[in-house]
């Protein structure tokens, strides 16, 4: 078995390493330095906090009575606007109040919040997270959301969709009616909680809509211990009782520009080829797919695209193949998309080759743009030959959405 | 409070003392460089060493550590020149292993020759033992990307060898 041959080699030269004298003296001096380094930087940020403290938070405070943070969902580097202010998720669909007091940053699936008191910070486990996510029914504080006659009819929701959530779980009222579900789980220190709403995803008129979307919910989550729960949880429950509907949590409203879907972030993009289910020699069609499943936390974004596949031979070449290299762009919405009869928020892309009658080692390498890097050539099983007077042919077989 | 620290102190060097062999070893396989695998090695202590109170408390600070050294490991790859040195087998006669045997030297050739993603979860699997949950936990991968790369990575190793058994094992397990 290969795999034991690889378990006994690496054994071997992981254990053949030349001598580790003085490992630690060099640990205590690298320790050391860093520790230089860390001190220095620390000093430095701590005359720019002053200079920002003295000069332009005042001043943002001064010029603008109700400051806004956008939640666009792009990438960059976390900044913090200090409360009050107005944070708009147009993405997730809510708009909330930061108070006084807690400053807010965006992220790509809603906003993090923290105290400004270092005090209070201290008894919190990293910040308070206000996000979208979804809920099934029988936890979900409104299970029948989904049967107001805009979402399609699934009869398989009520099964279990997600792992059980973990901790005491509790139930109760807002004012107004507005029914809520938490799980608090206390582990050492630390007190981790989920407080959701009920926070259904709309979808554009004439767009099927899978029932699952209307299960979503507002979260508040966080870590925090005995010391400082009770500040903490008042925060999470003004958050949630004043949280607006904005944009895709609106029936009829239109919703914000998506961005592109991220692999391993927003969406799971598995890639894969079918050759290996055939013998070998006996395939007639090998097949390639993407297959993308519905948004982690349900924030929409796009797969673009371009995704396709070129096939190459030994020396990296194309190979003769008609419609080699093709690729197809915008292929679907998340978390709209879906295939029968599955559940919502997959796409699939299914691509085909065949008639090959050239012989020779076959390689394949995926083209996307989900992934930072490209992807490297691997072998592939190539077709049969059907007919030597007709061309080999990759040709988009299906596109589910 | 200052017998507490030293307490810290004492366990972290028995930590240090119990986990630097096997990560410079794990670092070696990644890289294939022992100077590299050193660097690794010694970044992520460091950096262990940095939030060592919190650690300490865990279950299993020896995961934490190397899902560190893994984290830094994949920041060097994205540079792309070391991952081109990476790739091209950078000093292989001198990072070769004496008592491999031929077999050994010809599949640890050929595990130098893989992409950087299918060796790394080749060796979490097969030098750490690690579920492909935890491979995918620690290379903060889909586990469906997990099993592809290992699929690919044994089939590409198999290719490699090339033995009849080897063929013949594909052949049938389809």
């Amino acid at each position: 078995m290969i795999e034991d041959r690889l378990r006994e080699t690496f054994d071997r030269v992981a254990t053949g390493r030349p001598d580790e004298t003085g490992a630690f003296d060099r640990f205590q001096r690298r320790r050391r330095a860093d520790r230089s380094r860390r001190l220095a930087g620390a000093t430095a940020l701590v005359l720019v906090v002053a200079v920002a403290s003295a000069v332009v938070v005042p001043r943002l405070r001064s010029d603008t009575p109700e400051r806004r943070l956008q939640v666009t969902g792009a990438a960059g580097p976390q900044r913090w606007l200090a409360g009050p202010l107005v944070a708009d998720a147009p993405l997730q669909g809510f708009q909330v109040q930061v108070p006084a007091g807690w400053e807010a940053s965006a992220t790509w699936k809603g906003i993090e919040l923290r105290p400004i008191s270092p005090v209070l910070r201290q008894h919190l486990n990293g910040p308070v997270q206000l996000v979208t996510s979804i809920l099934e029914q029988f936890y979900n504080p409104a299970p029948n959301a989904w049967k107001d006659g805009t979402y399609e009819d699934d009869p398989d929701l009520s099964g279990p969709l997600m792992p059980r959530p973990e901790g005491d779980q509790s139930r109760g009222t807002f004012p107004g009616d507005r029914g809520w579900f938490r799980t608090d789980l206390p582990e050492r220190r630390w007190r981790t909680t989920h407080w959701h709403i009920s926070w259904p995803y709309r979808c554009q008129p004439g767009v099927r809509c899978p029932a699952l979307l209307g299960l979503r919910t507002l979260k508040v989550v966080y870590q925090v211990d005995g010391e400082g729960a009770a500040q903490v949880d008042g925060l999470a429950e003004r958050l949630l009782r004043r949280a607006r509907p904005i944009a895709n949590a609106v029936r009829g409203q239109p919703q914000a520009p998506r961005p592109d879907c991220v692999e391993g972030r927003s969406m799971v993009l598995r890639r894969d080829t079918d050759d290996s289910l055939d013998y070998p020699g006996l395939s007639t069609v090998a097949h390639f797919w993407w297959w993308a499943r519905t948004t982690a936390n349900l924030v929409p974004c796009a797969v673009r695209g371009p995704l396709g596949v070129e096939l190459l031979d030994e020396s990296g070449r194309r190979l003769d193949v008609r419609g080699n290299g093709l690729t197809v762009t915008s292929v679907a919405d998340l978390p709209e998309a879906r295939i029968a009869p599955l559940r919502s928020g997959r796409m699939e892309l299914r691509l085909k080759w065949f008639n090959w009658c050239h012989g020779g080692p076959t390689y394949m390498r995926w083209i996307d743009t989900a992934v930072p890097d490209p992807w490297p050539a691997v072998p592939i099983t190539a077709p049969r030959c059907i007919d030597r007077s007709k061309p080999s042919r990759l040709m988009v077989d299906s596109v589910f959405r | 409070m200052g017998a507490q620290v030293t307490g810290a102190e004492r366990e972290f060097r028995e930590f240090f003392a119990a986990e630097y062999g096997r990560l410079r070893g794990l670092g070696f396989l990644l890289t294939g460089d022992w100077a590299q695998a050193e660097e690794l090695a010694q970044d992520a202590l460091v950096r262990t060493y940095r939030a060592w109170p919190r650690v300490r408390r865990h279950d299993r600070p020896g995961a934490y550590v190397r899902k560190v050294l893994l984290n830094r490991h994949r920041s060097l790859l994205r540079r792309a020149a070391v991952e081109a040195r990476h790739l091209a087998g950078r000093r292989f006669e001198e990072a070769c292993p004496a008592d491999l045997g031929t077999d050994g030297l010809v599949l640890w050739a050929a595990v130098r020759r893989l992409p950087a993603r299918q060796r790394a979860v080749l060796v979490l699997r097969y030098h750490e033992d690690l579920p492909e949950a935890e491979v995918a936990r620690l290379l903060g991968l889909p586990l469906g990307t997990v099993k592809s790369l290992a699929h690919r990575g044994l089939a590409r190793l198999r290719g490699e060898l090339g033995s009849p058994a080897m063929e013949e094992t594909r052949g049938t397990g389809r």
